[in-house]
Parts: C-alpha cells; sequence; structure tokens
C-alpha cells in the first residue's frame, strides 16, 4: 500500500522557494482558483514518481522549462525540484527529482539543456541508480498512474474503454489488469510454460539413451515439431479470424448506417432500367409513328379531297348525260335519214310509202329541233373532270388517323413516364448526395462479401489444423506409449512423472486466468456499481454493467443500457471505477483528482464529496470554491477531512500554499 | 415570271417544322402535313402574317417536294388556279407552318395530330 | 502478502482442488509466491520457478 506524507516543491511552476503540503490518512483538500495551479500539482506528482508531466492536449510533452518557476525564469535561474516522501508497505521513502541547466548552459532552449537528478531513500539507505527504476515502477508504474493520478478534464480517456475496437483500449485494459494482478498469473503461466519446454526436451534426451527408442523417438521428436508448428498456426489463424470478425462487425455497423444510401441506390438503379427499356420503346414508338405520319397529310386532305369528288362526279354526271341524249338523238336522225335515202323502213324494212317518207322527214325535222349539240369545250371539260377524278382517287388512303393517335398517346404516356422517373431519380441523387458515396458503399458490400468469405475459408482452415493437431498428439500418445512400454529405467519415468505434472500445472494457471478475469471483473462491477448508485442522483440507473474492457454501462430498471450519456454522468463512472479498482487491486495508493467536479451538478458534486473517503485511504483533492460546497464538504467528512490547503495568490506567476485548517 | 424551282422556309417556319421533327421522320413530310392543313383551312381565312421582311431559307429543290406532281395537281384541282403553282405551294406551306407556330405557342400541350 | 495475493492464491487453491487434485498444494502456493514477489523482475521469476520445479524431480509428484 502507498501512502503519501509529505509533498516539498522547490521553484515549480507558480510554486516560488520552497513549499510544503503535508498528508495524513482521509482526505487532503486543496482549494484553489483556476489558474492558481492546481493542475500544475497534479504534475508534481507525477514528476516526482514517474519523470514526466501531462499537458491537457492530452500528450506527454516532455517540456519541463516550462516547470521553471516564472518570475525566476525572468532573472534568468532555470530550475526546480520536487520531493515527495510517502509510504509503501510501511517502509518510509524519500523520493528527490530535480531538474537542473547542465554545466555551461546559460540559457536553454530545450530540455536537452537540462540535466535530472533522482535520489531515492529507503528506510535509511539510499537506493542504487540501477534499482532506483525498478522501485519506482513497482510502486507506481506509469500505465497504472492514470488510475490514481486523475485530470477531470481527461475523461475523454476513459471513454476509450468503451470503444472494444480501439487499439488504445486494449492498453488501457492491460494496465487495469495489472493492477488487479491478472499478470501474476498470466507470468506464471509462461514460466510453468517454459520450463515445460525445456524438460519436454529433457525427456526426449533421456528417451534417447535407450537405443530402442531412439527411432520412436525420432519420430516423436518430428512429431513434437509437428505439434509446435500447427499449433502456431492455429493461434494465428485464430486471431486472424477474430480480426476478420472485428473487421465485419465494424462494416456491418457501417452497412446498418448506410442501408438508408443503399436502398435508395439500388430504387436509382431500378428507376434507370425502366427509363431506359421506356426510352427504347418510346424509340421503336416514334419510328413507327413516322412511317405512317408520312401519309398524314393525305388524310389531312381527305375531307376536302372527298368533297371535290363529289362536285366532280355531279359535274360528270351531268356532262355524260348530255352526251349520251345527244348521241342518241344523232344516232336516231342518221338511222331515219338512211331510211329515206334506201327507201326501206327501218323496222320492218319494206319500201317506204310517199306519206311514210313525208312522217320520217317530219321526224328528222323534230329531232333535229331538239338535239343539243354537247360542244367541244363541253367535252373537254368532261375529259378534264375525268382525268381529275383520277389523280384524286390515286391518292386516296385509308384513315388511319386513329392509329396515328394511338401511337402519338402512346409515345405521350412514355414521356411523363420517363420524366417522372427522372425526376425520382434526381430526388435520390440529392439526398443521397455525394456520388463517390456509390463507390465507398459498392467497396463496403464487396469488403464484407470478402470479409464473410475469408472467415469461412478461416474456419474451414481452423478445423483442418484443429484436426491435425488431435490426430497429432494422438500419434504423439501413441509413440510416447511405445516408449513408455519399452525398457523404462527410473530415470525415464521420473521425468515422465514430472513433464506430466507441470503440464496439469500450466493447464491450471490457464484455467486460473480466466476464472480470476471473471472474478475480478465481477468485484470491479459490484463495487463500480455500489460507488455509482452513492454518488448518482438519478433513480432509474440501477446498476453498472463491465464489459471486457472494464469499460463500465449504466443500466437502467428496465434492464437495457444506456448508450448515450452526459458528461457528467462520464465523470461519476470514471470515478466509480476508480474507486472499484482501488477496492480490488493489490497496489492501492492515494488517489490525486483534479477538478473532478467541472462537469457536475451540484446534487453529484454533494454525493461525491460525501463518497470521497470511501474511494481510497488517501484522497488528495483539487478543486475551486465553487465547485463544491466547502462547509458541506467539511461538515460530511467530519474527522475524515485530515487537511485542507489555499492555493494563494501573490502575483500572477507566484502563488503561495497554505495551511488552511489545521487537522484535527 | 417563270415559277419558282426552290422552295424556301421563313425562319419560324423552319424552326417549327424543325421541332416536329420528333413524330415526322423529314422536314419534307412536316412541310407536306402543313400544306395539308393549309388546304384544309382554304388559307384565304387563316390569319397568317408572313413578314416580308423576314428573308426564306431555301430547302427543297420542287422535285423533292412533289416528285409525282400531285400537289400541282391539288393546287389547280382545289383552287382552280394553275397560275404559279409552286409560288402557291410554298406560300401554303409557310402559312401552315406558322399558323402551327402559333397554336404551339397559345397552347403549350398542343397535339399536331390533333389536326387530323 | 495483501489481501489481492490472497484472493489470487484462493482461486487458484480451489481450482487445483477441483480439477488438478494431484498437483502440490505446496507447489503451486510457491509458484504464485516467487510470481507475486518478482512481478518487475521477469528473469529473476522464471530462475525461481526452475529452479522450485527442479526440486521436484526426481519423483515428487
Amino acid at each position: 500500500m502507498l501512502e503519501f506524507v509529505e509533498l516539498k516543491i522547490t521553484n515549480f511552476g507558480p510554486y516560488k522557494d520552497t513549499q510544503v503540503i503535508k498528508f495524513d490518512k482521509g482526505v487532503t483538500i486543496i482549494w484553489g482558483d483556476n489558474g492558481r495551479g492546481k493542475t500544475i500539482l497534479l504534475n508534481a506528482f507525477r514528476y516526482a514518481l514517474l519523470g514526466i508531466v501531462k499537458e491537457r492536449s492530452k500528450q506527454k510533452k516532455n517540456n519541463l522549462i516550462s516547470l521553471c518557476n516564472w518570475e525566476n525564469i525572468e532573472q534568468g535561474i532555470y530550475e526546480f525540484s520536487v520531493q515527495l516522501s510517502f509510504k509503501y508497505n510501511g517502509e518510509p521513502y524519500e523520493l528527490r527529482r530535480k531538474f537542473q541547466l547542465r554545466p555551461g548552459i546559460v540559457e536553454p532552449k530545450s530540455d536537452n539543456d537540462f540535466e535530472e537528478e533522482v535520489f531515492l531513500q529507503k528506510s535509511n539507505s539510499i537506493v542504487s541508480q540501477n534499482e532506483l527504476r525498478q522501485q519506482l515502477t513497482k510502486i507506481m508504474p506509469e500505465q497504472v498512474s492514470r488510475f490514481f493520478l486523475f485530470d477531470g478534464e481527461l475523461l475523454s480517456e476513459y471513454e476509450d474503454l468503451l470503444d472494444n475496437n480501439r487499439a488504445i483500449s486494449s492498453k488501457i485494459k492491460d494496465s487495469i489488469e495489472k493492477i488487479l494482478g491478472v499478470p501474476i498469473l498470466i507470468n506464471a503461466l509462461n514460466d510453468v510454460n517454459a520450463e515445460y519446454e525445456k524438460i519436454n526436451k529433457q525427456y526426449l534426451k533421456i528417451a534417447n539413451k535407450n537405443e530402442s527408442n531412439s527411432q520412436i523417438i525420432g519420430a516423436l521428436e518430428s512429431a513434437n515439431v509437428k505439434l509446435s508448428h500447427l499449433q502456431r498456426s492455429y493461434n494465428l489463424y485464430t486471431k486472424e479470424k477474430e480480426t476478420e470478425i472485428q473487421r465485419k462487425k465494424i462494416i456491418e455497423v457501417e452497412l446498418s448506417r448506410t442501408e438508408r444510401v443503399r436502398a435508395q441506390i439500388e430504387n436509382k438503379n431500378k428507376l434507370l432500367q425502366e427509363i431506359n427499356s421506356n426510352e427504347e420503346r418510346r424509340i421503336q414508338l416514334q419510328a413507327t409513328l413516322k412511317e405512317y405520319s408520312k401519309d398524314a397529310w393525305l388524310v389531312l386532305l381527305n375531307p376536302i379531297v372527298k368533297e371535290k369528288l363529289l362536285m366532280i362526279d355531279k359535274e360528270i354526271k351531268s356532262l355524260e348525260h348530255k352526251q349520251y341524249k345527244e348521241a342518241n338523238i344523232t344516232n336516231e336522225i342518221k338511222k331515219l335519214s338512211q331510211a329515206i335515202h334506201s327507201n326501206l323502213c327501218p323496222t320492218c324494212h319494206r319500201d317506204l310509202e310517199e306519206e311514210n317518207k313525208l312522217e320520217i322527214n317530219n321526224k328528222i325535222k323534230l329531232l333535229k329541233e331538239t338535239v343539243i349539240e354537247f360542244t367541244d369545250s363541253e367535252k373537254s371539260r368532261l375529259e378534264y373532270l375525268q382525268r381529275n377524278k383520277t389523280i384524286l382517287r390515286a391518292q386516296e388512303v385509308q384513315n388511319i388517323k386513329e392509329l396515328i393517335n394511338n401511337l402519338n398517346s402512346q409515345i405521350d404516356d412514355l414521356t411523363v413516364k420517363i420524366i417522372d422517373s427522372k425526376g425520382k431519380v434526381n430526388e435520390i441523387n440529392q439526398s443521397i448526395g455525394k456520388p463517390d458515396q456509390y463507390e465507398t458503399i459498392a467497396n463496403l458490400n464487396n469488403d464484407h462479401a470478402i470479409i464473410i468469405n475469408n472467415i469461412r475459408v478461416l474456419d474451414d482452415t481452423i478445423t483442418r489444423i484443429d484436426r491435425d493437431i488431435a490426430e497429432t498428439n494422438s500419434n504423439i500418445n501413441i509413440l510416447t506409449k511405445k516408449i513408455d512400454n519399452t525398457r523404462i529405467d527410473n530415470e525415464l519415468q521420473n521425468i515422465l512423472t514430472l513433464k506430466e505434472s507441470v503440464l496439469s500445472l500450466r493447464d491450471l494457471f490457464k484455467d486460473g486466468i480466466s476464472i480470476y478475469r471473471d472474478k475480478l471483473r465481477e468485484k470491479v462491477q459490484l463495487d463500480a456499481s455500489m460507488l455509482f448508485r452513492r454518488i448518482s442522483h438519478e433513480k432509474d440507473f440501477v446498476d453498472l454493467v463491465i464489459n471486457d474492457n472494464y469499460g463500465l454501462n449504466i443500466l437502467y430498471r428496465d434492464g437495457k443500457e444506456n448508450v448515450n450519456r452526459s458528461a457528467g454522468y462520464e465523470h461519476i463512472i470514471a470515478i466509480s471505477l476508480i474507486g472499484a479498482l482501488q477496492q480490488n487491486a493489490p497496489l492501492s495508493g492515494p488517489i490525486v483528482m483534479d477538478s473532478p467536479f467541472g462537469r457536475l451538478d451540484e446534487v453529484h458534486s454533494k454525493n461525491i464529496s460525501a463518497a470521497l473517503g470511501s474511494l481510497s485511504h488517501q484522497v488528495i483533492l483539487l478543486a475551486y470554491e465553487g465547485e463544491i460546497d466547502v462547509q458541506f464538504a467539511r461538515h460530511t467528512l467530519g474527522s475524515g477531512l485530515s487537511n485542507e490547503y489555499k492555493l494563494e495568490r501573490i502575483s500572477g506567476k507566484h502563488t503561495k500554499i497554505v495551511e488552511f485548517r489545521e487537522k484535527t | 415570271m417563270a415559277d419558282i424551282v426552290n422552295i424556301g422556309l421563313y425562319p419560324t417556319a423552319h424552326t417549327t417544322a424543325s421541332n416536329l421533327l420528333d413524330r415526322f421522320d423529314t422536314l419534307i413530310d412536316v412541310a407536306k402535313y402543313a400544306f395539308a392543313f393549309a388546304v384544309k383551312n382554304k388559307v384565304q381565312i387563316i390569319p397568317v402574317d408572313i413578314s416580308s421582311t423576314e428573308s426564306k431559307k431555301t430547302v427543297w429543290n420542287v422535285g423533292s417536294v412533289d416528285p409525282d406532281g400531285y400537289m400541282v395537281s391539288l393546287i389547280g384541282i382545289i383552287f382552280n388556279n394553275t397560275h404559279e403553282p409552286y409560288k402557291q405551294i410554298e406560300f401554303l406551306i409557310n402559312a401552315g407552318l406558322l399558323r402551327i407556330h402559333e397554336m404551339i405557342e397559345s397552347d403549350p400541350k398542343f397535339d399536331i395530330f390533333s389536326l387530323l | 502478502m495483501n489481501d489481492h495475493h490472497n484472493e489470487i492464491q484462493n482461486t487458484i487453491e480451489q481450482l487445483r482442488k477441483s480439477k488438478y487434485p494431484s498437483l502440490s498444494q505446496e507447489l503451486v502456493k510457491q509458484i504464485l509466491e516467487i510470481e507475486i514477489n518478482n512481478q518487475e523482475n521477469r528473469i529473476e521469476a522464471n530462475r525461481l520457478i526452475s529452479i522450485t520445479l527442479k526440486k521436484t524431480w526426481p519423483g515428487e509428484a
């Protein structure tokens, strides 16, 4: 257990000269307004234990020059030191780091112009430089320090824990498991495994001494080598498969996000196909229409031509009638004249009497009076009309009006459909946005299919290797039995027994790791939930649920997990986790918190103030007076509040640490 | 004066005819349709204003438009006028097209085959 | 040894009893102690484990 006793800082940041803060068990509050140097105090602890400081930009910047006291810099004095007195597992330590200019440097440009002196005293003896780093790493490993030196503004680090896919989350997970002691078991497994391999080799060597065994040994050695390879391959492919599965998950999330867009693209493709086929059909219809419309002018002329033909027919009829009449009369006259001339009756063919002749002449005279001449011009007219009639009739066409109209309206319908579809396509294009999205989405689909195939192939491979491993193991067993069944001497028997027990040991630790991990996670979850319930004000948040990376999610009363939570609750969860880790860790130490209440409302701030004592045996709180209720904190913590300090402004570059209240 | 040997279209008439090429195969087919329309409506009563300041664009030789002489015969038969038939034909084609142009302008949904 | 280390020891002991009873309780305890005390010095841990296991040779099950 780590316990701070005293922090002595000299010319560090705004802290000019030497200033001291003493710590006891319980809660120490250091009050300071913004800009007075609270975060720099947190960095003082960090610098003492780890030799680094952290800027708020989340990066470790080795810009230690900036920590030289600012007033001193103006006078050309560049150096600072931090001395931390603490107890570790009951033993007193003193750790001092001094940062000063290298000999010969007057005005430094970077950290390289400085040298650092580190000094660690354990009880009354000085720890050698070699051992120093080891000791400090044991007391406060860097990976783990984020759970003890807690900056309320760096909560996003904690959010990383929730995202299983981020590389950093496994680093944080490793940090947590380190606090929780899992590496002890992992190391045990690895060490035992290393021993197993040594023993196995020895076993084979001994067995080989027995000549009759040497052939079998040879085969056994090959089988073991093969088994090694197979196991390596198995692990490799299994890991690859896990990677692919992760990738598949990520893509599936992307696909579901883009589902709407994909559906729209599918729709658009369908519409484009429709447009295409409609346009083709329209072209066909237009071609047919154009064939028929060649005669449209004749159809248009039909009525007028018909009308004209009627008129022409009427006139022709009248003329023909006249012509016919004249022809008839002329024939009759001719016939009668012939009769007079031949003196024969045209009817009975007897000789004509005088009175008959007279009659005939009278008739001829009458007929000549009644005949109307069919003139030449009338003849011409008739011919003209007959010609015209022929001309007009030659161009008579069927009435294709309906056919044309039908084609026309089909074309119009298709045009409307095409315009509609194009409009829909435009709408889709606008709502989808960038055209390069299509490519991305097409690629996503592609990648998804490829990954699924990869997983299938890997599965097959893994199954095959598994089978091979089983077969090889079985071979090894058979061969081993063969060796065992031949002249077995004591030495061989002994090493065989040892081999078997080391194997069991290996399996024991292997199983142990997962059981312990589960146990720990459960405990961390339980403890974090308890703390959480103490701090949280929301009745419907009943528990915290832990994931594989020790990320915590809030559980509602109805059993559902809260996925969207506020920065404030992020705070509370982070604090709950820290408290839970402290309670479950073999490495427990003081928690130093800088502005942990930043995003919390009054109720939650009060709840955390009240819970401070249960987070760790020693809590150091850096806060400003507006952040938490001073009186409430004092009242609630009672005797748990061991010290209070205040950061007083001397100038903009000089802060003095003043004891606010004597401990009771 | 001898009859014309080439048939020309006024710019507006030409444009109107060109715009109808989605329904007709060739400009001649459109011209004939317009001619028929003009004849049907006996152009004297068609209120067409052919601006004499526009100049015609020569498009066709008369033989291409009326290879079998039917149009000429028609002019003679319908209008009893055989004087400068191609000039009349040209006039009727332009008159028809310009009237069609007016109808299209006044009704965007005008269907050319509604004249049938 | 602190509470948490006890926790590890207990978990492993329970597992040993139920699944690997032929393993020596003392041996397992020793191995864990070595690991706990040498978390930062892997080489030393490895060496000590080796020695411990060799002590069980010959014949100690």
